[in-house]
This record gives C-alpha cells, sequence and structure tokens, in this order.
C-alpha cells in the first residue's frame, strides 16, 4: 500500500452489513476517517495514537501545529469509538488503537470478512510490535507491503507465462486448461492444491509446479512468520525457447519487520530461505548471484532461476545492523549457488519515540529470556542460602 | 457475590494471595503458580480479579492481572493479607518481586507479610518490599531496589531490616 494511494481512494459501505448500521459506514466515510482506518488496517490493525496523529499531518492539506493535528486525532478517536469503530487502550502509559470489526470490514469491504483483530493473539506473539513497526514504516517510507502482494505476485507471474504461452501456439504442450484453472481460484491453497492433485506424468505445467508447489508454500511458511513480499520484485523475466518451454528468471524481495526476534532467529531464518529457493524444483542457481552482481541478469536464459534477497525494517539500534548480517550470511558464505542475489537491506524505523521512555526495543525474546535466567540463578541463590545456614 | 457465599480451589486461593502479596499475575507466572488458563478465567468471572492495560515487564509485553475492590475485600477478610499496591510505573520491581515470591516454598509463601502490612504494623518506617519467615524460622526482608532510588532512601530500607529482620534478600531490578 502506498500512503499516496489513500488521498484519493473511493471508500463505500461495506457488503453484508447490519442495515441499522449504515449511517455509522456513511458517517465515517463522509468524515474522511476511512482512510485512516485503512492505513491502520494495512499494517495490522493497531497503531500508537502518536503514530496516527504524524499521520493526520501527512493528510492534513492546511498547516497546523502539533497540538492542532493532535487536536483532530482526539475529535477523530471520540467519533470513531461512539461508533463502535476502535478501542483505545494503553501500554503503560501510551495510547493505542485497536481496529474493531466495523473497521475492518470497512477495510475489507465485506462485513463478513474472516479478518479479525484480537488483543489477545496481540500480546501472544509479536504482532503488536509488527503492526507499530508496519506503520511506523509506512510514514517513514510512504508504503507498506501487504498480505495480499505475497500470493498476488504468483497469479500475476502465472497468467504471463500462461499469455506467453498463447502467443507462441504452445509448442511444448503444457496442459493450459490446468493453469487457466489455477488463475481462477481466488484463494492460493487452491490453487496449490489442483496442481498437488495432477502428477507430472499426468500433467504437463513446466515451472507453474514449482511456482505453485515449491515457492507458494514457501511463501505460506514465510506469511505465517510474519513476513511478507514486496510488490516490485528485484529481477522478473519470463523467457520462451525455441521448443516452446518457458523459463522464469525471479528474485522476489522478501520484507520483514524486525520485533523482538533475536539474532539467532535470523541464524536460522537466513538458513531456512537458502534452503527453500536452492531445493525449488527446476531452480538452477549456479553462478546466479556473480551474473546478478556483474550484468544486473540472472544469467543463461535456458534455465529456469529464481533467488531472492531480503529487505529488513526494524528499530534503530545496533542490533538491527547485526540481524540484516545474519540474513546475509548465505550471500557471503554460500559459494557459486547462493541463491541470495543481493545482500540483505536494513531499514530504520524509528518506533522506540512511541513506547515508554524507559523501554527502547533493543530488548527482544533472547534478552527477555537471558534475563530471566540471570534473575532465576540470582533468587534461587538467595533463597536457597537462607534457608542452607 | 459476597465474600462469605465464594467457593475457591485450592489453585484459585493461590492465584488470588499471589495478586493480594505482590500486587498481579502475568501468563509467565502459570507455571511456577501451577495454575490453568481456567483457573484465571474463573477468578475472573467471580469478579476477584480484572486484567489491566498491556505493560512491559523487562522487554517482553504482558497484560497483568490485579484485585477487583470485590478480590481486594476477600484477601483482606479471609486471609489478611493487605494487598500490596501494583504500580505501574516500576513493572520490572514488582516483576522481581513476585519472582523472589514465587521461588518460596509453599509454607514460606503462607508466612509471606506485603509491604503493605508492613505499613500498618510500623507506621513510621521505611519498609521493605515484603518480609516472610523461612523454615529455620529465621524473618527474611525482601527488598527490590532500582536505580531511582536515592542512597538515603536504601539506607533508610536497610535500617529496617537491620532492627526487624534476621536476614535479607536485597535484589537490583536494573541488572537483569
Amino acid at each position: 500500500m502506498e500512503l499516496l494511494n489513500l488521498v484519493s481512494k473511493d471508500y463505500v459501505v461495506p457488503l453484508n452489513i447490519p442495515k441499522s448500521t449504515a449511517y455509522k459506514y456513511q458517517q465515517v466515510i463522509s468524515r474522511g476517517y476511512a482512510k485512516y482506518l485503512d492505513a491502520i488496517f494495512a499494517c495490522g490493525g493497531v497503531c500508537m495514537l502518536n503514530q496516527l496523529i504524524d499521520l493526520i499531518e501527512y493528510f492534513e492539506i492546511k498547516k497546523l501545529t502539533y497540538a492542532g493535528y493532535a487536536k483532530r486525532a482526539r475529535v477523530m478517536l471520540t467519533k470513531l469509538e461512539e461508533l463502535g469503530f476502535v478501542e483505545i487502550e494503553y501500554l503503560n502509559r501510551n495510547k493505542y488503537i485497536i481496529l474493531k470489526h466495523p473497521a475492518v470490514a470497512l477495510s475489507d469491504g465485506d462485513y463478513k470478512t474472516h479478518r479479525r483483530v484480537s488483543v489477545k493473539d496481540l500480546f501472544r506473539s509479536d504482532k503488536f510490535m509488527c503492526s507499530i513497526t508496519k506503520f511506523q514504516s509506512l510514514l517513514d517510507y510512504g508504503y507498506v507491503s501487504e498480505y495480499e502482494n505475497v500470493f498476488k505476485q504468483l497469479y500475476s507471474i502465472t497468467g504471463s507465462i500462461l499469455e506467453l504461452i498463447n502467443e507462441n501456439g504452445n509448442l511444448f504442450g503444457y496442459d493450459v486448461d490446468v493453469i487457466h484453472d489455477i488463475l481462477n481460484t481466488t484463494n492460493y491453497m487452491d490453487a496449490i492444491s489442483i496442481v498437488e492433485d495432477l502428477p507430472g506424468h499426468k500433467c504437463k505445467l513446466g515451472i507453474v509446479r514449482s511456482i505453485w508447489v515449491d515457492i507458494a508454500k514457501m511463501y505460506r511458511k514465510l506469511y505465517l512468520k510474519g513476513c511478507l513480499i514486496r510488490k516490485e520484485p528485484l529481477h522478473l523475466s519470463i523467457n520462451i525457447q525455441s521448443d516452446g518451454h518457458v523459463t522464469l528468471h525471479y528474485v522476489p524481495v522478501i520484507v520483514i519487520y524486525d520485533t523482538f526476534k533475536g539474532l539467532d532467529y535470523y541464524v536460522k531464518q537466513d538458513s531456512f530461505l537458502s534452503e527453500g529457493f536452492f531445493g525449488i524444483n527446476t531452480n538452477n542457481t549456479l553462478g546466479m548471484k556473480d551474473d546478478y552482481q556483474k550484468k544486473g541478469k540472472l544469467g543463461y536464459e535456458h534455465f529456469s532461476r529464481i533467488g531472492y534477497t531480503i529487505s529488513l525494517f526494524g528499530p534503530s539500534n545496533s542490533m538491527l545492523k547485526l540481524k540484516a548480517k545474519a540474513l546475509s550470511e548465505t550471500y557471503h558464505n554460500g559459494g557459486i549457488h547462493s541463491p541470495m542475489v543481493k545482500q540483505c537491506e536494513y531499514n530504520e524505523v524509528d518506533v522506540d519515540k512511541y513506547i515508554n521512555h524507559s523501554y527502547t526495543t533493543e530488548g527482544n525474546d533472547e534478552m527477555y529470556n537471558e534475563s530471566m535466567n540471570k534473575l532465576k540463578v540470582a533468587i534461587d541463590e538467595m533463597v536457597g542460602g537462607m534457608n542452607g545456614a | 457475590m459476597r465474600n462469605n457465599q465464594l467457593n475457591l480451589g485450592k489453585k484459585e486461593e493461590n492465584l488470588i494471595k499471589l495478586i493480594g502479596r505482590c500486587g498481579f499475575f502475568v501468563d509467565d507466572f502459570k507455571s511456577k503458580l501451577g495454575v490453568s488458563k481456567h483457573v484465571v478465567a474463573s477468578c475472573l468471572k467471580k469478579d476477584l480479579i480484572y486484567k489491566e492495560n498491556a505493560m512491559f515487564f523487562y522487554s517482553k509485553i504482558m497484560i497483568p492481572y490485579c484485585l477487583t475492590n470485590t478480590g481486594k475485600s476477600y484477601v483482606k477478610d479471609k486471609y489478611f493479607i493487605s494487598p500490596y499496591r501494583f504500580k505501574p510505573s516500576q513493572t520490572n520491581h514488582d516483576f522481581v518481586l513476585s519472582n523472589i515470591y514465587l521461588s518460596l516454598s509453599e509454607e514460606e509463601r503462607e508466612e509471606w507479610i506485603s509491604e503493605t502490612s508492613l505499613m500498618s504494623l510500623y507506621p513510621n518506617e521505611k519498609v521493605t518490599d515484603g518480609m516472610y519467615r523461612n523454615k529455620n524460622g529465621d524473618v527474611i526482608g525482601v527488598e527490590v531496589i532500582t536505580s531511582s532510588y536515592s542512597d538515603f532512601y536504601i539506607e533508610s530500607k536497610m535500617s529496617f531490616i537491620e532492627r526487624y529482620c534476621d536476614r535479607s534478600i536485597i535484589i537490583d531490578s536494573d541488572k537483569y
């Protein structure tokens, strides 16, 4: 999602709403609040009050003081709370805003959406910090990757492959009907099922099979870990050979929002990604990284070559650089078969200022566990010492 | 629900005694206290505890549970506990205090006197965060200090320990 696009976006009352609540949606839309809810929704459903004030400053044409923007925020939130679109809670002394179901429905377009923002889930995992970090990256960089991109990109690539096959008279004899069926699915799991139910000897899909078995499943795992795919890949070209078979040269940008994960986690992520991409069926990674570094392309078009790179967003502290370095291990030491064609770039996102002043986001799971272990040892020694003598 | 009509199980009792003595409960204490989410839910339903706002405890965001007014009356009447006043401005301090309490045996926990009770017993003194009698019969003063404490404040706490306790557990919460 890009912030600029929200300025002129039109919002309508979502489908399937209880009729008696239509006026509430109309009020939210007519007052211009919908774009703010949409921005919060795109980032995970939560934002800090100060972040919302910064967003108002971005959208507001008239120049005001900070107090002026804060007043606008207060007025907006009072109305949204009254209409049942948001809930306001506190983290220590900092206010944060959570979207309620009507706000989610407004952004989603349908009241019967399965998507929810659950307070319990927010704090059980790192969804809260992830949402705050995403929102901040939206403010700082003007865009944020959305979960829709994750599989939309694969559908788009499949569509382009089908188009190329048809333009060239399907010399290779691909099962184009099956590719059509894949493109007609609305859920990526259905697309994966179609491909898995038709083994290679029964159905000729070529690189499309690798897309919907290997890449799609890896994307699913990434998505479940909170990672996203940037809208524009680093490199994409679809090539047709003289015999009609199609090859794919593709380098997605995997977007990771750093929250409380320790270095160990990112070391494991690096292994997971390099093994996953290296293991994609029909993927030839030999010399790919060097080819990309020297010429900006992935080499010989006769083979399919699928690599990746990473864009890491996180709080501006020394840990971020170390985490980016851990994620680039494959790039630096993966050898000539490295599927990582460009090292991880890191983008600093200052969320510390929105959290309690006595807390910094250098804290993470690893540090929390380390603190607790040390504390336990100290307490056990002291308490045990009381009983020992 | 009147206090004398509440029937609490052993685990529910342990939960509200912990909150009464140390101010709060978080999910991280479940295994140390031997309670499940159902026990917590049951106490919520009986209006003995409520959910506070999310807070940071040593860089981890958790939701603390505190005593409601009903819960406070209950622990006062039933267990003679003057409830400890949980301070959201010093979450790490109270987190360490709770961990100390949870490391004690069940008998030692029953001997725990909260800071609030100590303030009533020793009205003109700078009392410790807690006190208990261990299995050897020693009175142990428990004090968690932070970097915000002045030397004078710490000295007055030490002097209380010297006068009324046999031994002490002193932990600096900022060291972890």
